[in-house]
């Protein structure tokens, strides 16, 4: 594995303003390891011990300011480890464009930060009016995926780097809908050149609330475009009373059995695929956010499940 | 054809607005899964104002401040993508909601405030010694002519209530601390709100410095400063309105604002000085 130094003076680095991203391949250099969320509990875990992740995850709009405490910490951290940008505000899905000074930040934020990448989701969050805060479900259609591509390539060249975009988890279908999420996925990526944050967690999820076979999907996937995985915990349909058996990404306990499973299949899918397995893989965790080492734990587990399918696959 | 844009102001709304009417294609399923949106949207955010106005939360108790969340996601739907901004203007919501707590509301702006303050760009004051060595060579008209920055995020408030006593036991809920309300000043003040280091912090003054600051924040001179201060304390004294202040309320006047220069600079307010 490799990590990429972060040099001593951010603002001495120079970027282009504007950096046209091929559409044809995926300009994000592969990076193999594992690691983390960072979250606020285990500021002081990573800024005051050596800490055996491989890069850290942070959710970009929470740095976003202009400046103070959590700016100064994050800046501190990047110095110790490989950092990624993971953003839930830039509603790529949205129909009336995206937010120019949200972007303008975020830029300024990854400037500073030299991150590995800066990835988002797809769906939308809000329309002109009103922000939902949330990660809304996109309608699968030819329309939809054309508002998609634009506001990807908008976003790409607003930030001067090719981004990954990650399957979302969802609770609701449209009835329009005209394309499966993996091929909404696919042509996405082919028609940007962006790259693909696999949600292993979101997958099950999607897959139990819509009825979607979970290995068609992975069988669907260009996987030589997974950079990044994801493995978190759900709150299982039959905790939810009244939501008529629908399974909901709450990240607020272990991955399940279920998952560790698809995780296997997923990760032995890549090795055979184009990246030959080399994917950055994290544990999120964003409620009930247990003490640090537990969540070692279970990076772990994923560590030993990467390495027996990399093995299998070989 | 009903394009994205229309699907997704519908969809909006629907997580707006419990009851309104779904459209026909919509079958149980589609209204569970909307179910879980709108649940999710109204819990999420009720969480972070809860968790953004501790003290305010604490101060009017759980239930109380909870309803006065809700209404202000219903008043006001947020627009802006930072989940910070989210319970911006509570303090209008608290005011209307409970017109007996005034200090609800102001409370609520405080705490406003010392976020933003958490967030702002960071920037060195000067020190007392460096704001002696910029102005050592000033003559008399550039003291008049002499302009002030402050630091990024700093922000005068009005107050008409004493915190300062309370403030530490505001951070405990209600199960560790009685909370009574506020006690209310014999005069309305300010408060001057700020970053030092990395915590947001207050302090409370006069409202004639008050009145001031925001008079230098504003791009204001000092001389301009001196001028307006004296007709204020002409006033103060009863003395008749006049164009042109008495030179003895001039002389107090200048007094008044090197005291108040000094204390802004003492608190680390300055950043930078021209003239």
């Amino acid at each position: 594995m490799t990590s990429p130094a972060l040099s001593s003076d951010s603002s001495a680095v120079q970027r282009p303003a504007s950096h046209a991203v091929s559409a044809q391949n995926c300009d994000i250099d592969p990076f193999s390891g594992f690691g983390l969320g960072l979250r606020k509990p285990h500021f002081a875990d990573f800024l005051e011990n050596d800490v055996p992740v491989d890069f850290l995850e942070v959710i970009s709009e929470n740095f976003m300011a202009d400046g103070g405490k959590h700016l100064r910490i994050l800046t501190e951290i990047r110095q110790r480890y490989p950092v990624i940008l993971h953003g839930v505000s830039m509603s790529i899905g949205s129909a009336e464009g995206l937010d120019d000074g949200y972007l303008e930040r975020l830029a300024r934020l990854a400037q500073r930060i030299e991150p590995l990448w800066v990835s988002d989701h797809l769906c939308w969050t809000r329309t002109s009016a009103h922000n939902s805060h949330d990660l809304l479900p996109m309608p699968l259609t030819r329309d939809a995926l054309d508002v998609v591509c634009d506001n990807i390539d908008h976003a790409q060249n607003a930030l001067g780097r090719a981004m990954l975009f990650e399957n979302p988890s969802s609770y609701m279908a449209f009835p329009q809908d005209e394309l499966t999420e993996w091929e909404f996925l696919s042509e996405m990526a082919a028609r940007t050149g962006c790259g693909l944050l696999l949600d292993v967690n979101n997958i099950y999820v999607s897959a139990h609330n819509h009825g979607w076979s979970a290995q068609d999907y992975l069988a669907g996937l260009p996987l030589d475009r997974v950079r990044q995985i994801h493995l978190a915990g759900h709150t299982p349909p039959d905790e939810n009373d009244g939501t008529d058996g629908i399974a909901v990404d709450t990240h607020d306990r272990p991955v399940c059995d279920g998952v560790w499973d698809l995780f296997s299949e997923a990760f032995g899918g890549l090795s055979n695929s184009g990246n030959l397995g080399d994917v950055a893989v994290m544990i999120e965790r964003d409620d009930a956010i247990p003490p640090l080492p537990e969540l070692l734990d279970e990076l772990g587990q994923a560590r030993a499940l990467g390495s027996a399918a990399q093995s299998a696959a070989q | 054809m009903t394009t994205l844009a229309d699907m997704q102001r519908e969809f909006m709304a629907h997580i707006l607005e419990e009851g309104r009417d779904k459209p026909d294609e919509w079958g149980e399923r589609e209204q569970a899964g909307m179910t879980i949106y709108r649940t999710g949207y109204r819990a999420r955010l009720v969480d972070s104002i809860m968790e953004s106005y501790e003290r305010t939360r604490h101060l009017a108790g759980e239930d109380a401040f909870r309803q006065a969340a809700i209404n202000h996601l219903i008043a006001r739907p947020p627009a802006g993508w930072s989940i910070e901004e989210v319970g911006a203007d509570l303090d209008e919501t608290l005011a209307a909601l409970y017109p007996d707590r005034p200090d609800l509301a102001e409370l609520a702006a405080i705490e406003a405030a010392m976020q933003v303050a958490a967030r702002a760009e960071d920037a060195s004051p000067l020190t007392a010694e460096q704001f002696g060595q910029e102005t050592a060579s000033f003559g008399e008209d550039n003291w008049a002519s002499l302009r002030l920055e402050f630091l990024p995020g700093m922000t005068v408030l009005p107050t008409e209530h004493l915190w300062t006593p309370i403030w530490a036991d505001l951070a405990l809920s209600a199960e560790d601390a009685a909370h009574e309300p506020a006690q209310r000043l014999e005069e309305a003040g300010v408060l001057l709100i700020w970053r030092e280091e990395e915590q947001p912090v207050f302090v409370a003054r006069s409202w004639l410095e008050g009145e001031a600051l925001k008079a230098m924040m504003g791009g204001q001179g000092f001389g301009a400063l001196c001028e307006h201060l004296a007709v204020q304390i002409a006033a103060l004294n009863g003395a008749p309105n006049h164009a042109e202040p008495d030179p003895a309320f001039l002389e107090a006047a200048v007094g008044e604002a090197g005291q108040m220069l000094g204390s802004w600079v003492q608190l680390g307010l300055v950043t930078q000085v021209s003239a």
